[in-house]
């Protein structure tokens, strides 16, 4: 193996991307070969403590601007809310609407029989119209 | 009762359904990260802080561009690269052109990359510094990342080979910049 090839490897070997087959011999050239283990440890090294690099922490600024996901999410909830109502409450709510039409329709009745019979007086009727028969002869 | 942290494609799910604290879930997960990636690429505080909002404005506005197998982390990160490089191509801070041949380090540009430092992450920090920018992007999004070499693909709109060429090259880069240390 050339040390091109030995180099090319244990980057992917570090990268857990190297086929088993090749270990053998990337390790046999490691063994014989003081530069690639050389190469080797200095880019474990590296690529070790690559992983310990920290972050930098976001501006607050930015945390402020995008705290409208939080904010929005408020409103988002109260959009999507679901409103429920127990079958008790269903039932009595129809019976209250039908007691009402009920009650409207009777007391329309009971005004329009009124109306009628102040029609009746007026019009000096002595019958009421419910009585009075048209005899064509 | 289950109480594991809900993975990224789940929280892309709720988010795309409308659920915003799925967002801000996502948003707190990624905003160090991309907002380091950018500053390490930019190295600019202003520059890095503007890319970052853009960043995830477009990912409020965008995510439904999302496509089924692709990882959020990776979409995130390149939709950050591709702001980075905007910002780059408009200030003309390198030719982009040139970098995809090139293995050389850069020469330091920074006050922090001449300072002694004695400890060793300090100098790996330094040292993914001098990189440049194609390498540079490659090496973080895997050593720092941790993106699979298919997830650094799709954020760089690169292929595995180029990836893995990338790295190679990086790690060459690094192991001359830091033999004086290690
Ligand atoms: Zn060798």
């Amino acid at each position: 193996m050339d040390c091109l090839t030995s180099k090319v490897q244990i980057s992917q070997f570090l990268d857990n991307e190297l086929p088993q087959e090749l270990l053998q011999p990337l390790f046999y050239h490691l063994g014989e070969c003081e530069e690639c283990r050389n190469f080797f440890v200095r880019t474990k090294v590296v690529h070790e403590g690559a992983k310990n690099v920290e972050y930098a922490a976001v501006p607050k600024e930015l945390d402020e601007k995008f705290a409208v996901l939080e904010m929005g999410e408020k409103n988002v909830s109260l959009m999507n809310r679901k409103f429920t109502i127990s079958v008790p409450t269903a039932i009595y709510s129809i019976g209250a609407v039908i007691v009402m039409v009920l009650f409207i329709y009777v007391s329309g009745t009971i005004q329009e029989k009124q109306i009628a019979e102040q029609y009746r007086q007026t019009m000096n009727l002595t019958m009421p119209f419910s009585e009075i028969s048209y005899d064509r002869n | 009762m289950n109480t594991a942290p809900l993975s990224d494609e789940e929280l892309v799910s709720q988010f795309r359904n409308g659920h915003l604290h799925a967002g801000s879930i996502l948003y707190s997960r990624y905003k160090n990260a991309i907002y380091s990636f950018c500053l390490r690429m930019l190295e600019d505080s202003d520059g890095a802080k503007d890319t970052t909002q853009e960043t995830f404005l477009k990912m409020m506005t965008k995510i439904q561009s999302l496509e089924q197998g692709i990882a959020f982390k990776s979409w995130l990160f390149s939709v950050a690269r591709n702001e980075v490089l905007m910002v780059v191509r408009r200030k003309k801070i390198v030719p982009m052109e040139k970098y995809d041949d090139e293995v050389n380090v850069t020469e330091p540009s920074t006050p922090l990359t001449l300072a002694i430092q004695s400890e060793i992450h300090e100098k790996i920090e330094q040292a993914i510094q001098k990189l440049k920018i194609a390498y540079r992007e490659t090496y973080m999004l895997r050593e720092i990342e941790g993106l699979s070499y298919e997830e650094i693909a799709q954020a760089t709109g690169s292929t595995i080979s180029a990836v893995k060429s990338k790295l190679f090259k990086s790690r060459v880069a690094l192991n001359e910049i830091l033999a004086p240390f290690i």
